[in-house]
């Protein structure tokens, strides 16, 4: 594998991780070097079959905790209304 | 009654003093269309001009006693307790921070009267472009996350866009419509102030006969010198007209469709808007349909209010002429569908019918003017180039009929027609100066002079405004369709898009004033002050739409209003917010919402999971032409088709980070990069 592929390999973990709100620290640039690293041997062992940025990709969520994203109510749960329309509080008579 | 009287009884007049200023008194064919014509604008020139009469005599003896607000103290308002109730923000291709920032001014502003509890906001989307409502999704996202506003600030996009606004709407009351007893509904554009709003739903529980209670909101942020003269021109007359206007429909008022509240129970049951079965223009779905959802509430016994006593409730106006023009356009189409149900709808109170025709001759009137203004040269052309004819087609007495002039009577009508125009506006001066408001709109002497430059805009503006709706109300009746789009609310006009706009006009103009030049030069003098605007309708609308010469004007404090000296927390909080956000990432929308992993969890939970085998085979394909291509491989409807699918969106991120650097998602992600590198 050449330097300039190894060097793209980590950018694009590394910003994947910046992009996913990952606070890099120190510990987690060593976990991130030794995922490159992991990567590269399991590469080697199955011959090239996978590329490294593949392999290194597929082990993030494993390796790194990223921040999770509550899921939030889009909408309340529907309340049919178009027929036999009753308001939530007490009804006001019609005034005609 | 007094209102018509006084409107007819001066048409009248007006109409014998034209008859003896024509030559032969109604005696050609040509005449009598002349005067039905002259007669028909007049009284539309009268109606505004007594209005706003009205309306200052009204403020002079303290209000309107009939008004609602009137009806109810202070201390009774404040005891009344509040209801649930629906803000609803119908959207459409709107730009997606700035207007969602307007929803946080409003929400931040509830928040400060302690009423949250009682209102839910309702983002209810019709956009049909994956760029713009992935945005909108991500700023909904955004927004609650920021002010902890889950389960109070809701976001829905509609699938299938039918009938327009009124159509988003009653998707919204057939989901949600019983959760509440009340909906307020606003534009994009609108503010509405967090006081407002509680006194608004107050005022409905207090009034159990109101259906709705529109406010009459104030136009503001104008920033071009258009849109500052739409601006000063309706926070300085509307007082007086509004008032007048209120007064006089009291509770057969119009719904101008924001900015109002509506009460649900009876909007549900009465006012669903069929689609018109005529011919023509008048098949379909109705376009307008504020005026008619009040005339069914009116029928259905309801009253609908006008309060011009509500304050801070706000709106935009558009940036340039053709902004408003493209605006116009679809009102008018609109408008003119009234006509249908004004005459073949049963039960309609008598008022909505009027209103209707008030809708109507908004635009139509310009055709009129139009006309007449045709009529006019076809008797100066056959009083110059024809001989006198003793006995004119249409006379049928045995003596010949002497063509008389009278000039003075001519003039003594014109004046009369200005007066009616330009009197309204001295009015409000006066107005302004017994309410010691002057200071307000800065001083009195610059009130004048922004009075005075509103006045020559308005002159320039009048011509252009009436051959465009002249042309909106043929191709209205012809039918030719139209496109419900959003407004631009921000870009000026440049030279090239001026001229195209305005070369029509312009050599229409001058046509015509070369005509009447070889006529008879009083007719040539008579015709500049429509032909003039009309032939400077280029420099005019490119002029009007600089953003530079309104602030310089600002700088000058001419066309102030009050709310730009001093502004309310609303609007203060609106400016705030607007100015600190600005979007300017280099990957569109749907980019962001492929690679960025935050974004694209958010939208994977938006989306929907698609089982059907045969589905499941389509978006496959279609996710492999993104893959490789980008989304510009696709077209707009499968774009929406791959973004609302949960698992097409997992699997893009998955394999669009892991694309080597010189394929399309590879050199997306080198943008990406350079943004993060960048911050």
């Amino acid at each position: 594998m050449t330097e300039m592929a190894f060097q793209d390999v980590f950018n694009r973990v590394y910003l994947y991780l910046i992009a996913s709100g990952t606070d890099m620290t120190g510990e987690r640039f060593r976990a991130l070097l030794q995922l490159i690293d992991d990567a590269i041997t399991k590469a080697s062992r199955e011959g090239g079959a996978v590329s490294v940025l593949e392999i290194a990709m597929d082990m993030v969520p494993g390796r790194f905790t990223v921040p999770p994203e509550k899921n939030m109510e889009v909408h309340p749960p529907l309340k049919r209304g178009s027929i036999g329309y009753r308001p939530v509080s007490n009804a006001q008579p019609v005034v005609k | 009654m007094l209102m018509a009287l006084l409107v007819f009884g001066q048409t009248a007049v007006a109409g014998y003093y034209l008859l003896w200023v024509l030559p032969y008194h109604g005696g050609t064919l040509l005449e009598l269309g002349l005067i039905f014509l002259f007669v028909l604008l007049y009284a539309w020139i009268a109606v505004g001009f007594w209005t706003a009469v009205w309306g200052l005599l009204i403020r002079l003896m303290g209000g309107d006693r009939y008004s609602l607000l009137k009806r109810h103290t202070s201390a009774e308002l404040e005891a009344t307790p509040l209801a649930r109730t629906a803000i609803i923000l119908p959207i459409y291709h709107e730009p997606v921070r700035w207007t969602l920032n307007g929803v946080k001014a409003v929400y931040k502003d509830v928040e400060a009267q302690g009423a949250l509890d009682h209102f839910q906001f309702y983002i209810i989307s019709d956009s049909r472009n994956a760029d713009v409502w992935l945005e909108e999704q991500a700023a909904w996202h955004d927004l609650i996350t920021e002010l902890n506003a889950e389960g109070r600030i809701f976001y829905r996009r509609r699938p299938v866009n039918l009938n327009f606004k009124s159509g988003n709407v009653a998707d919204f009351l057939r989901r949600w419509g019983r959760r509440h007893k009340y909906m307020v509904v606003l534009d994009a554009d609108s503010l509405l102030s967090g006081r407002t709003l509680v006194q608004m739903v107050r005022l409905m529980e207090r009034e159990p006969q109101v259906g709705i209670l529109q406010t009459n909101p104030s136009i503001i942020n104008g920033q071009s010198l258009f849109a500052r003269i739409q601006q000063f021109a309706n926070r300085f007359y509307s007082p007086l007209f509004s008032t007048g206007l209120a007064a006089i429909q009291m509770g057969d008022a119009a719904f101008w469709g924001h900015n109002a509240i509506l009460r649900i129970e009876p909007f549900m049951k009465h006012c669903g808007l069929r689609k018109l079965p005529g011919p023509g223009l008048f098949n379909g779905p109705i376009m307008s349909h504020d005026f008619v959802e009040a005339a069914y509430m009116g029928r259905a016994g309801y009253e609908i209010w006008l309060e011009p006593g509500l304050g801070e409730s706000y709106e935009e106006s558009p940036p340039t002429l053709s902004d408003e023009l493209a605006r116009d356009n679809r009102w008018a189409k609109g408008n003119l569908q009234h006509l249908w149900i004004m005459l073949t709808e049963p039960g309609l109170r008598f008022a909505h019918r009027m209103a209707f025709l008030n809708g109507i001759m908004a635009y139509s009137a310009s055709l009129l003017w139009l006309a007449f203004l045709i009529l006019t040269t076809a008797e100066a052309a056959q009083m110059t180039l024809s001989p006198i004819d003793y006995f004119p087609e249409g006379h049928q007495g045995l003596f010949p009929l002497w063509p008389e002039w009278r000039p003075e009577w001519a003039l003594g009508l014109a004046v009369s027609t200005l007066v009616l125009l330009f009197l309204p506006k001295f009015l409000a001066i006066l107005d302004s100066v017994i309410h010691r408001t002057t200071r307000s709109f800065g001083g009195f002497f610059r009130l004048v002079c922004s009075v005075m430059l509103e006045i020559v805009v308005s002159v320039l503006l009048a011509p252009i405004r009436m051959l465009a709706h002249s042309r909106f109300v043929v191709t209205a009746l012809l039918n030719l369709s139209l496109k419900w789009a959003g407004q631009n609310r921000t870009e000026e006009m440049s030279w090239r898009d001026g001229l195209v706009a305005q070369l029509p006009a312009m050599i229409i103009a001058s046509s015509w004033t070369a005509f009447a030049w070889s006529l008879d030069t009083l007719f040539f003098i008579w015709s500049l002050p429509v032909a003039l605007p009309l032939i400077l309708s280029a420099p005019t609308s490119v002029i009007l739409s600089r953003r530079a010469l309104g602030l310089w004007l600002l700088d000058k404090q001419l066309l102030l209003i009050p709310e730009e000296i001093q502004p309310s927390p609303l609007l203060e909080r609106a400016r705030e917010y607007r100015l600190l956000e600005e979007d300017n990432h280099r990957l569109t929308p749907f980019q962001q919402a492929v690679l960025i992993p935050r974004l694209n969890r958010i939208h994977q939970a938006f989306a929907r999971d698609h089982k059907n085998p045969a589905r499941r085979r389509h978006l496959t394909k279609l996710k492999n032409r993104v893959l490789v291509d980008g989304p510009d491989a696709l077209s707009s409807a499968e774009l929406v088709q791959v973004a609302r699918d949960k698992n097409v969106m997992q699997n893009l991120h998955n394999r669009a980070w892991k694309a080597p650097a010189d394929s399309y998602w590879g050199k997306c992600i080198q943008q990406l990069n350079r943004q993060v590198v960048a911050k």
